[in-house]
């Protein structure tokens, strides 16, 4: 682990659900039911609801949601976020529940595991698709005229500092 | 004098029950205090402001001679009155005593220090002592009360308080804004938990505060300007017009019948009409009617006088000014009440004002009101129709720290008795209020809740909506995740009901900002403290009642009309005021007029005046001073100083603090 | 008027339509547009494996802005966002701000906060200007009801400044009835495309979409429109998906960028704003625009 001494503080990129949970005070919540009234997620999802996260955080069941992939439900819609009448936020507790369970270990869905590989290789989530036009013609970037996708210059480093800010885990369980 | 005499004084410390004792080694500052020049006796006691820790310091007094008198303590806001009054029963000067807060400056906030603490204690008696032996006695002026009030404010709050101070025998000056007395009260149908009619209960009393020998009502009119203490305000109304002569009017009504143009209706808030000429209700104190010149065509235009043509006793008078009123007064009372919170501009997420059938539970007030704008029956404002199906959600904008931090107080009661509204006007309608907590802590209000409980088609949903939407057939619906069940509900109301919070009338920013007093956090008038002087306010003489304090249902706002009257009462049945000692004090030889304290001074105390011989010197103004010490700390010759205060016994305490 | 054009993982990949009109449209606008030659993911769809990756990759983005003097156009809403987040909060955290550029550091680029992130939406309707829309445009297209999906992301969080609100009428809406199309309002306008729940549940996310698209059709618009890649990925691309899940087999509406209607009142050729790559039944919007 790399740290930085920045102004006589020690400042390392790691992450820790306790800091995390300090900072989004989720023991305010007063169960208003109003993120898992508005949520995305929730009307299409069986089991997820923001409230219930929360409430589950603040009352030390985090490990329960760090291990059950259910807290990879969330669409980032961030309607929680807006509405929370305590500024509770349960958008960032699950994102600090994702945090931690990667921390730990655990191996998210499928599809996250592979923009997260695709990072790792190419600097994008995933790499330019050939597209089915109406014609039935299938076309690249190259032969829309479209210029070339960049990628990072100094691809090495690049990964390196990837690695550094919280890929490492991940990278290894993922055997990339 | 005391100023001769060998300086003699008694300093006791305070356990506080275990509140100082359990961290200040109380019996060792004795000790070490008695040490100290001048310090005749040193003791501890468990509870100094109790009957028999008082008897100390008396006994003392006369036993020992004492001639100052130091109490370590808590802090002097509490009981410095207490201990003052002690020693002036011991036969000295009640400003020849000094505090030590060793409590909240020391034991409470050191708990886990308890070897500094008690050298911190130390230390802060020591300085007391310092200042004590510099002390001299002070002398409290009297300054006669004008046996007149004034209240702001013609709500429940207002009238209640004006006919207790009035039934006293005193003199009132009611001011109320709107052309009508009677508040938000006037705008209810019925009041929980009885049900009773709120203007069968209000009206009465409008009638009797409009006609009581002892009150003149200022409708339709504002406060521009107060100024002076307790006991001498010196007041400015400025009465807006009316174009109605009071004098020939009879309220018969004609005028109105007569006027062909309309405007919305401020009283029905938007929901019904009323004409340019109007009452503000049917019930309305005084029944004058009021030209509204925005609307009148004669106004905008110079044409129509209908009003003028029919009026049978000619009370119309288009050329009537405002008119200034000029009162003095001993005492006022804030009873500006409440506005509801601006959720149209503040949660857009909720449409009100954006779907015409998302109302606010004021509004369903009128919608049930048989003087309504339609005269009872409960109708979508859309399109007239009857809802079969309401939804009314609790604590909209309230308890949100992105809106109003508080609670309503009486969201959840007005919620329950909506439903009541709702099911008594249409028995075959389904209600569904979305809730976050009940809060039912009023007297007869959870037998209320459970009456309520009662009824089948009234059902409790434990959770609020994020928004509501409206469909392509402009129906309203919304998801709302229910605790109680577990799951997302649905909802297709007709009509949906908003429990809005609520925030202080905007006037009372105003006059807040005139009489210069304290206003919280959340924008309500703050009391002098919380529990034992809540109807007092931080200028003496001002007092208040109702919302202005803060969100209360009638019976509180009632209670505490009656708290703020009796205060008043209380001060005009004494007749005068002692003012505090504390103020300013010029020393005209070493004053040099420079005049820099002058505009210091936020309460306009200091004058400049010349003397007999030519100098200019400043001169303060003992019943406008606050003792703030501003001018003092700025005076740049010593020449001001405050009494109780000053340089010499400051610097006194700080070379012993820093010895 | 000169601007790097960051697209941003799902334009570049596959949301073709979007950069081909966006490339198309403003310069006759009078926007340059600067192809960046160094570029990575904006971090969004990580930010469950990392608190700090978004901020690095963010920093990183704008840093190579700065190097080239030039603000960025972040036509994806998630890129916008995230790099509006970045700005922010590294403003508010010297600590993380340092840290981030020392990795910088030793990728030769430095973050100082200089660059500025703007949306589409933004260009279009503050830079240049309805004004200049309407004087520019070659043909007014028939005034039909097109419903605008902003998307989460240009009005959420409040928190920090964003493109869009929903207490007043959108930008978006304006740009549409600048070149003559009707906007028409829908419930669920300012709700979720779905799309993030991809990855945990396809089916999820597709009934989602669907849902939006259930309620414009409802109002009777002709088309959606937005100026998102993620949004219209959603509501274009997944069409055929939606009918399947939900076995409704009413679900077709053209589904188009602003960008590529703005480019038909401009007079483009529909080939050069990409619209044959839409899913959506974009031909039915055409027959009705060729007037």
């Amino acid at each position: 682990m790399l740290f930085y001494l920045i102004g006589g503080w020690i400042f390392t990129f790691k992450f820790s659900l306790e800091d995390a949970v300090k900072e989004l005070r989720p023991q305010l919540c007063y169960q208003c039911m109003k993120c898992s009234s508005g949520c995305t997620a929730a009307k299409v999802v069986n089991n997820y609801r923001p409230h219930e996260i929360v409430a589950l955080v603040k009352a030390g069941y985090s490990d329960e949601l760090i291990n059950s992939d259910v807290i990879w439900a969330c669409s980032v819609c961030l309607k929680c976020v807006e509405y929370c009448p305590q500024r509770v936020s349960p958008f960032e507790v699950v994102m600090a529940l994702r945090n931690e369970s990667i921390a730990r270990g655990r191996v998210p869905p499928k599809s996250f595991v592979e923009m997260a590989k695709s990072v790792l290789k190419v600097g994008h989530i995933q790499e330019p698709m050939y597209i089915m036009s109406k014609d039935f013609e299938e076309v690249s970037r190259m032969e829309l005229g479209l210029p070339e996708m960049p990628k990072p210059k100094d691809f090495e480093k690049f990964k390196q500092h990837v690695l550094l800010v919280g890929f490492e885990k991940l990278k290894e369980v993922i055997r990339v | 004098m005391v100023e001769d005499e060998e300086v003699r004084i008694g300093v006791y410390i305070c356990h506080c029950g275990l509140n100082i004792a359990s961290v200040v080694d109380v019996k060792k500052a004795a000790e070490e205090v008695s040490k100290v020049p001048n310090v005749v006796v040193a003791k501890d006691y468990q509870f100094m402001c109790s009957q028999p820790g008082q008897n100390i310091i008396i006994e003392d007094i006369k036993q020992h001679r004492l001639n100052r008198v130091v109490v370590a303590a808590c802090s002097p806001r509490m009981h410095e009155p207490t201990f003052q009054k002690a020693v002036e029963r011991g036969g000295l000067n009640p400003y020849l005593f000094e505090m030590a807060n060793i409590r909240e400056h020391c034991s409470w906030v050191h708990e886990k220090e308890k070897v500094a603490a008690t050298e911190k204690a130390i230390k802060l008696v020591k300085a007391a002592i310092a200042k004590a032996r510099l002390l001299k006695p002070l002398k409290r002026e009297k300054v006669n009360v004008i046996p007149r009030a004034l209240v702001i404010g013609g709500g429940i709050a207002g009238i209640r308080a004006s006919l207790d101070i009035a039934n006293a025998g005193f003199e009132v000056h009611l001011v109320e804004t709107r052309p009508s007395i009677g508040g938000n009260m006037a705008r209810l149908d019925k009041t929980f938990p009885t049900l009773d009619c709120s203007q069968c209960i209000l009206t009465p009393l409008m009638v009797e505060v409009s006609r009581h020998p002892n009150v003149t009502l200022h409708t339709y009119t504002d406060v521009v300007n107060i100024d002076g203490s307790v006991g001498n305000f010196k007041v400015k109304l400025l009465k807006k017009p009316r174009y109605v002569d009071e004098s020939k009017c009879t309220g018969c009504g004609t005028c109105i019948t007569k006027c062909p143009w309309t405007a919305p209706s401020e009283f029905e808030l938007g929901l019904g009409k009323r004409k340019a000429i109007y009452f503000e209700f049917p019930q309305a104190v005084p029944l004058i009617p009021v030209i509204d010149p925005e609307h009148c065509m004669y106004f905008q235009k110079g044409t129509c006088r209908a009003c003028e043509k029919f009026c049978p006793t000619k009370a119309i008078d288009f050329n009537q000014k405002p008119e200034e009123i000029e009162l003095e007064v001993g005492a006022i009372i804030l009873a500006t009440g409440y506005s509801l919170y601006d959720v149209a501009k503040a949660m857009p997420e909720y449409g009100y004002r954006k779907y015409k059938d998302v109302i606010t539970g004021l509004e369903l007030e009128r919608l049930v009101s048989a003087t309504g704008p339609t005269k009872g029956h409960i109708v979508r404002p859309s399109d007239g129709k009857e809802p079969k199906k309401v939804a009314i959600i609790l604590c909209v904008g309230s308890r949100d720290e992105k809106h109003l931090r508080f609670c309503c107080r009486f969201g959840c009661v007005a919620g329950i008795k909506h439903a009541y509204y709702i099911v008594s006007h249409i028995p075959d309608a389904e209600v569904y209020i979305c809730y976050r907590d009940i809060r039912t802590f009023g007297k007869g209000y959870e037998e209320f809740y459970e009456r309520i409980r009662n009824y089948e088609n009234i059902k409790f949903i434990r959770g609020s909506p994020m928004e509501i939407l409206q469909d392509a057939d402009g129906s309203l619906y919304f998801d709302v995740f229910d605790a109680n069940t577990n799951r997302i509900v649905t909802l297709r109301p007709d009509l949906v009901v908003l429990e809005t919070g609520i925030v202080p009338h905007p006037t009372f920013k105003e006059v807040a900002k005139i009489l210069k007093c304290a206003v919280g956090p959340d924008g309500f008038a703050l009391e002098l403290h919380p529990k034992l002087r809540p109807t007092e306010t931080s200028v003496d003489g001002v007092f208040l009642a109702g919302a202005v304090q803060g969100p209360k249902d009638i019976p509180d706002t009632v209670a505490q009309a009656g708290a703020a009257a009796s205060s008043v009462i209380a001060l005009m049945s004494k007749g005068y005021v002692e003012t505090i000692p504390y103020v300013s004090s010029i020393n005209e030889d070493l004053c040099s007029g420079c005049g820099i304290c002058q505009p210091l001074c936020a309460y306009d105390a200091i004058s400049l005046v010349k003397k007999e011989d030519g100098k200019q010197v400043a001169k303060v103004d003992i019943g406008k001073c606050k003792g703030c010490g501003v001018c003092a700390a700025a005076c740049p010759s010593g020449a001001a100083q405050q009494l109780g205060f000053n340089d010499e016994q400051i610097l006194a305490m700080v070379r012993t603090l820093t010895r | 008027m000169k601007f790097l054009l960051y697209l941003g993982c799902t334009t570049a990949t596959k949301q073709y339509g979007y950069e081909l009109s966006l490339r198309a449209t403003l310069p006759l606008l009078g926007v340059e547009l600067e192809h960046p030659k160094d570029m990575n993911c904006c971090g969004v769809p990580m930010k469950g494996i990392s608190k700090f990756y978004p901020y690095y990759a963010c920093a990183r983005i704008m840093a190579l802005a700065e190097s080239q003097g030039l603000d960025i156009i972040a036509p994806c809403n998630g890129c916008h966002l995230n790099l509006t987040e970045t700005i922010y909060k590294l403003k508010l955290n010297p600590l993380l701000m340092s840290a981030v550029n020392e990795l910088l550091k030793e990728e030769g680029l430095k973050y100082t906060g200089k660059a500025m992130v703007y949306h589409p939406v933004e260009i279009l309707h503050d830079k240049i200007g309805i004004e200049k829309i309407t004087s520019s445009i070659k043909r007014k297209l028939p005034e039909i009801p097109v419903s605008s999906h902003p998307g989460c992301h240009l009005i959420r969080p409040t928190e920090f400044p964003r493109p869009e609100t929903r207490d007043g009428p959108l930008k978006l809406d304006r740009l549409i009835e600048a070149i003559g199309l009707k906007a028409r309002d829908y419930p669920e306008k300012y709700e979720c495309c779905g799309a993030a729940i991809l990855p945990y549940s396809p089916e999820a996310a597709i009934k989602t979409a669907a849902f939006r698209i259930k309620r414009a059709l409802a109002v009777g618009s002709k088309a959606i429109t937005s100026l998102c890649p993620y949004c219209i990925d959603m509501l274009d691309g997944k069409q055929d998906a939606a009918k399947t899940i939900t076995g409704d087999q009413n679900i077709s509406i053209p589904a188009l960028y602003y960008t590529q209607l703005l480019g038909l009142a401009l007079g483009l050729d529909e080939k050069e704003l990409g619209m044959s790559l839409n899913m959506s039944p974009v031909e039915v919007l055409l027959e009705e625009v060729k007037v």
